[in-house]
């Protein structure tokens, strides 16, 4: 799960394989803007071909919470 | 400019992220006096990096009081671009953030004194730090701004989200037809992935909804039935083009609870709006982007400047009182006066239909609009090519790709991202073994996008 959910952050973070994934946290890693959280959110949507809902949308705001929230869909 | 003519001083005016309350007409007159007499003098030339916040309009409105003319900024500019940008244009004042994140006014330089006419300056593009102005006056901005709140019958008792940056010309506009209406506004920094955004938007009471395209596909995403603004009547799309689909999807939400989904089309160079589709017409012509605004007027015309046969597609023209006089790219050229005399000419393709409605069809220069943000290409490929030597820049959706045959490190997107309000995730970066080319010796852009 979440090698999964990581591959879509580096994909669209363009992440370093390596990249401390502790660090990957909304507004404040280099990229993750509202642009890149909306095409996060199509990406793990399309990877774990689900909708994610509006709460989870809002509150998808590190890289550990997104694991933990995928966990649901996937 | 003395926006706003007090309708009713205790009227609700502005609120924004530090305030729980709207801040009163009468209120917000008092602040802005106050910056106008901070900025007492004669005509000068004001840099406002403006916050989407009550302190920054109270500033703009009071330098405006004071009579000067203002150059809304992006507060968001690095170091780098704020100089250079201060020194092409010598400001008299800069106000900025301070420290503590409030505003604050520092004394600058003396140029050459503006036009008496001259109101405002605006960046004209998504590269905040390219030194291009757009020059306006009070009276295109009224003009604009009133224009707006009749097509759009903003009320006096309606809400306006300012969630778009106030330096924006789309942002500005949400303003001043608000202010002009006497009408409340709330002011964001937040944005629509923060969940105080909507709970902040819900407890102002929103009932106008603005955004450029990125916004619907945000919303749709979110499902604008579960957006819960029990409020809300009016959704505006500007900014670009957004699918015939989404925009569907706008309509028929606001047509279900009896608002209204107005499709507009504008540019910084008109002050900045020039036409708007109606929400009944809506379903007749999903693609268009409308008829003129009030005083304006739209012609087609082919390469010669000759008008062409109804429904061709041909060159947009626009004429009205709101085009601007014209473009500034030092401080000298703020003392010029009307260099366009009404006459725009958009570099946008398009047709009109019977009923004299407009539907674009692309650009003619080599220009783009990425997330909302006009993109001139040709400057970002000058910019990169100072960094990294030959390259070549195209667009396609909301990627803008780099194209490079030298090899180069990754630093080059994150000066990028100092230099321009382009996401840092829309660029990518291609190695190509050499860049096509025409037959004449021009950089074959098309080529380049089929290979890419």
């Amino acid at each position: 799960m979440e090698d999964r959910v990581f591959a879509q952050f580096a994909d669209v973070l363009a992440l370093d394989p390596l990249a401390n994934r502790a660090e990957l946290v909304y507004n404040e890693y280099p990229g993750w803007d509202s642009v890149a959280h909306m095409t996060l959110i199509a990406a793990l949507e399309t990877e774990f071909d689900c909708m994610l809902e509006m709460d989870d949308i809002l509150d998808m705001s590190s890289f550990a919470k997104a694991v933990e929230i995928m966990q649901k869909y996937g | 400019m003395k926006f706003p003519e007090i309708l009713a001083p205790d009227a609700p005016a502005l609120r924004d992220d530090r305030s729980e309350r709207f801040v009163s007409y009468g209120e917000l007159k008092t602040r802005a006096a106050a910056w106008a007499a901070r900025l007492d003098g004669s005509k000068a030339l004001v840099f406002l990096y403006v916050p989407n916040r009550v302190d920054g309009v109270a500033a703009l409105l009071g330098a405006w009081q004071a009579g000067h003319a203002v150059a809304l900024l992006d507060p968001g500019l690095g170091a780098e671009g704020r100089i250079a940008l201060f020194d092409a244009y010598l400001p008299e004042y800069v106000i900025a953030d301070d420290a503590d994140g409030n505003l604050d006014v520092s004394t600058g330089k003396a140029g050459p004194a503006p036009h008496q006419d001259l109101t405002l300056l605006l960046s004209t593009s998504g590269s905040t730090g390219s030194p291009k102005f757009v020059r306006l006056t009070s009276a295109q901005i009224r003009h604009n701004a009133e224009a707006i709140a009749d097509v759009l019958d903003i009320r006096a008792d309606e809400v306006g989200c300012g969630h778009l940056p106030l330096h924006y010309s789309y942002g500005l506009s949400i303003l001043t037809s608000h202010l002009v209406r006497g009408a409340p506004v709330l002011l964001t920094e937040r944005s629509f992935t923060d969940r105080a955004f909507w709970t902040q938007a819900r407890a102002a009471k929103v009932a106008h909804m603005p955004g450029v395209p990125f916004h619907f596909q945000m919303m749709q995403r979110l499902r604008y039935e579960r957006l819960d603004l029990p409020d809300l009547r009016v959704l505006t799309q500007a900014g670009g083009g957004l699918s015939v689909e989404e925009r569907r999807a706008a309509h028929s939400f606001m047509d279900g609870r009896g608002g209204r989904f107005y499709v507009m089309y504008g540019q910084t160079e008109a002050a900045p709006r020039m036409t708007t589709l109606a929400h009944e017409d809506f379903p007749l012509t999903p693609d268009s982007v409308g008829t003129a605004l009030p005083g304006g007027r739209l012609e087609i015309v082919d390469d010669q400047g000759e008008a062409v046969a109804p429904g061709e597609n041909g060159l947009v023209i626009y004429r009205g009182p709101n085009v601007m006089w014209g473009y500034a790219e030092r401080r000298e050229d703020l003392a010029l006066g009307d260099t366009n005399k009404g006459r725009l000419e958009t570099g946008d393709i398009g047709r009109l239909d019977a009923a004299g409605r407009l539907t674009i069809s692309g650009r003619a220069k080599r220009f783009g609009k990425i997330y909302g943000l006009r993109v001139n290409l040709d400057e970002i490929e000058r910019a990169v090519a100072g960094m990294i030597g030959r390259c070549a820049v195209v667009q396609t959706g909301e990627l803008l790709h780099i194209a490079h045959v030298d090899p180069i490190d990754g630093d080059v997107v994150a000066r990028l991202a100092d230099l321009f309000t382009i996401p840092r995730t829309a660029y990518r970066l291609h190695q190509i073994d050499a860049i096509p080319y025409t037959g004449r010796g021009k950089v074959d852009y098309r080529k380049l996008e089929r290979e890419l």
